[in-house]
């Protein structure tokens, strides 16, 4: 089988990553002074040429770059790590939510949703989730699903 | 005489082993590749992975280790 221009700048591309992962780990844990620079020095070469190999890829779109992010999920994840807490408004027309809830995730996902009927219950729920009798509601009773705690009195 | 520990030894032949295999590789792409500025890339890196791998060799060469 014949690979094309981007099956191969897509493999050189992993063997560097993982050359570079590597020779880093085996510098690490040398004790041999002049293995170790060369090690070092072999680290500097691979990064220079996965850096050469990505801009060429890039250039003739063979890879697929990652998108700059959103400001706004950019600010959540600052306030999570500064304020411990991401500011969650909850479902709209609804009162009472904690706003305690994580940043919604890339993948689609919202964790850490607070009942307010259930204090410390969380449980993780989809982009578009609906409400228990919408239309496509599907309540999760799958493998490992467990039942919310009680509430507290 | 360079003394070698096992867990360097270990890194060495798995480093030499890597470096092999990826010169290989290249040569093979640099045949293989449409683009005259992929297949450069290819050819250049297949003899820098060569030189690094005889560098490694010369470690094994000098017999460090426990006599």
């Amino acid at each position: 089988m014949k690979l094309n221009d981007k099956d191969i700048a897509g493999d050189i591309l992993s063997m560097c990553k993982h050359g570079i992962a590597d020779v880093t780990k085996a510098a690490l844990e040398c004790s041999n002074p002049r293995l170790r620079q060369t090690l070092r020095q072999m680290r500097d070469q691979e990064e220079q040429a996965h850096e050469q190999i990505t801009q060429m890829a890039v250039a003739n779109r063979w890879y697929l770059p990652s998108e700059p992010a959103d400001h706004r999920v950019i600010g959540r994840v600052e306030n999570y790590f500064t304020q411990g807490a991401v500011p969650y408004a909850g479902p709209p027309g609804v009162t009472g939510y904690r706003e305690t809830g994580p940043a919604v995730h890339p993948g689609g996902w919202a964790g850490g949703y607070q009942e307010p009927r259930a204090q410390g219950y969380h449980e993780a729920r989809p982009i578009g989730h609906q409400e228990p009798g919408g239309p496509g509601y599907h309540h999760p009773t799958g493998p490992g699903y467990r039942e919310p705690p009680p509430p507290r009195p | 005489m360079t003394h070698l520990t096992y867990l360097e030894l270990e890194s060495l032949r798995h480093l030499i082993g890597e470096c092999e295999v990826k010169a290989r590789k290249l040569e093979a792409y640099a045949g293989q590749a449409e683009s005259p500025e992929l297949r450069s890339f290819c050819r250049q890196h297949a003899d820098s992975a060569n030189r690094s791998r005889q560098t490694l060799q010369s470690f094994l060469r000098e017999r460090g280790g426990v006599q």
